[in-house]
């Protein structure tokens, strides 16, 4: 085998590398897709996560299956789900305490905040926003896709993986319970808190 | 509730995260990192910590490599062809790989992938301390290339008595016998003073890093100093608005986290505010 220089992978201090700018399809394709969709999957992320350190590794582990795998990313409507679904389970695996802080991203992290007072979402104590926490993931990852990624049935089906008659169902259950949880009377706001407190031990 | 309605609701519970603009520059240092940096497919075996470990069976395998004990003695058992840099073990129709001399010159690792017929180049980078003596990613070309490999952990499908504390017996990977792809597996070596980590933990303060054990959250700037000078180590600082490290941030700002990137150096993620 013949010896060949060593790759280092480029850190935060790789500006000074000189990188060959071939055309390469690969990469051509790659920048049509981050540019696209990188701000909405950041949004995904960002709103999932307490902190804007982690949205940035996580993404940068979301783009770096995205490259690895760019042959099999759906073209039209469908990249975008396709590209929630990987930060999805890039955001499972860091959930379970499998993540990891790499310098790719050094400088997305510098430009994102740790959670602070604009972030509303831990301390919303509105009726809503608990009904909310108190759901199973599940639902709350439905009801998210539709609310905030605004994406359609067939769009969620490709993130979950599931067919999009599983989807029907599972949304209308989710939006079912939810709507149960909101109107629940005040005596079991008791109960609310609990199973919220356990969704809280999740995250 | 209608559907309209509860989607409606659910909207606006959306978090928001007002003034993050994102520079150019970051967009550009991501996409350039990921499709150049990493020039091939890459699986990072970082941190990995699975509550399922065995801590106290990493901890010393750790020790044991971080100490240097890897002595060629050690491995010298039967079924393994030694003494040698790698060991090569059949298992059906695959063979699994280990390093068994971490401080041998890449070139004989190399050269043994090649007796035995594996077009697999094993490469050594600086990683942070407990990163030292694993495996740090391995990478190929395709998916055709990546999915022919299994990752061994220390222990796994060891020869006899090895066992996941032994130097013989750390992480390693399984390959078939006619494997055809292309990989490079990257080994975490002891980094020179300065020498930027391509590996490292998530923060300073995890366990045999930099600042290991130090509780250094929401303290201030001024309380922490003197803690990380006491390790005998460098500062910069990182801020949520500055691209640039910067060399000094008033005392009363609060340390979020810290991480370190090269070594002998840590760097401060600090703010005006404590983290929640």
């Amino acid at each position: 085998m013949t010896q060949t220089p060593i790759k280092a992978w480029a850190g935060p201090m790789s500006e000074g590398v000189v990188h060959d700018p071939p055309p390469d399809p690969r990469r051509v394709r790659f920048e049509e897709v981050f540019g696209a969709h990188r701000e909405a999957v950041l949004g995904y992320l960002r709103r999932r996560t307490d902190s804007g350190h982690d949205a940035a590794d996580l993404l940068a582990d979301t783009f770096l299956v995205a490259w690895r795998r760019l042959d099999d990313i759906p073209s039209g409507n469908q990249t975008g789900p396709w590209l929630y679904g990987v930060a999805r389970r890039v955001l499972a695996n860091h959930r379970r305490g499998e993540g990891r802080r790499h310098a790719l991203a050094t400088k997305l992290r510098q430009e994102l905040t740790e959670p602070d007072e604009t972030d509303t979402s831990l301390s919303d104590d509105s009726p809503a926003a608990r009904a909310f926490r108190a759901l199973p993931e599940q639902d709350r990852e439905l009801l998210s896709l539709v609310a905030w990624e605004e994406l359609d049935t067939a769009q969620i089906a490709t993130v979950l993986g599931i067919t999009r008659n599983a989807v029907r169902i599972r949304l209308h259950r989710a939006r079912k319970r939810f709507a149960k949880l909101l109107n629940a009377p005040l005596a079991n706001r008791n109960l609310v808190a609990l199973t919220e407190e356990a969704s809280h031990e999740d995250a | 509730m209608k559907t309209h309605d509860i989607d409606a609701a659910v909207r606006g519970l959306a978090p928001t995260h007002a003034d993050e603009r994102i520079s150019d520059g970051a967009w550009t240092q991501l996409s350039e990192n990921v499709t150049s940096g990493v020039n091939e497919p890459v699986i990072s075996l970082g941190a990995r910590r699975g509550p399922a470990r065995p801590r106290l069976l990493l901890a010393a395998a750790c020790t044991l490599l971080i100490a240097g004990v890897v002595g060629a003695t050690l491995v010298n058992r039967p079924d393994q062809d030694q003494p040698q840099a790698l060991s090569f073990t059949p298992h059906g129709d695959k063979i699994v790989v280990r390093v068994v001399d971490l401080n041998a010159d890449p070139k004989r690792y190399n050269a043994e992938f090649k007796k035995m017929g594996l077009d697999i180049k094993l490469t050594v980078v600086p990683v942070s301390p407990p990163f030292v003596g694993q495996m740090v990613s391995f990478s190929g070309r395709s998916e055709h290339d990546m999915n022919q490999l299994n990752r061994l952990e220390p222990g796994e499908l060891c020869n006899g008595t090895l066992n996941a504390s032994d130097p013989g017996c750390q992480d390693g990977l399984e390959v078939p016998k006619n494997y055809d792809g292309h990989t490079e597996i990257q080994f975490g070596r002891a980094a020179k003073p300065g020498e930027m980590y391509q590996h490292m933990s998530g923060s300073a303060t995890e366990k045999g890093e930099a600042l290991a054990g130090l509780k250094i959250r929401n303290k201030t700037v001024a309380e922490v100093l003197p803690l990380v000078e006491a390790r005998g180590v460098k500062v910069d600082f990182r801020t949520a608005t500055d691209a640039k490290p910067s060399e000094s941030v008033p005392g009363t700002w609060y340390v979020h986290d810290a991480t370190s990137y090269v070594s002998g150096l840590v760097s401060l993620f600090v703010g005006p505010k404590p983290e929640k």
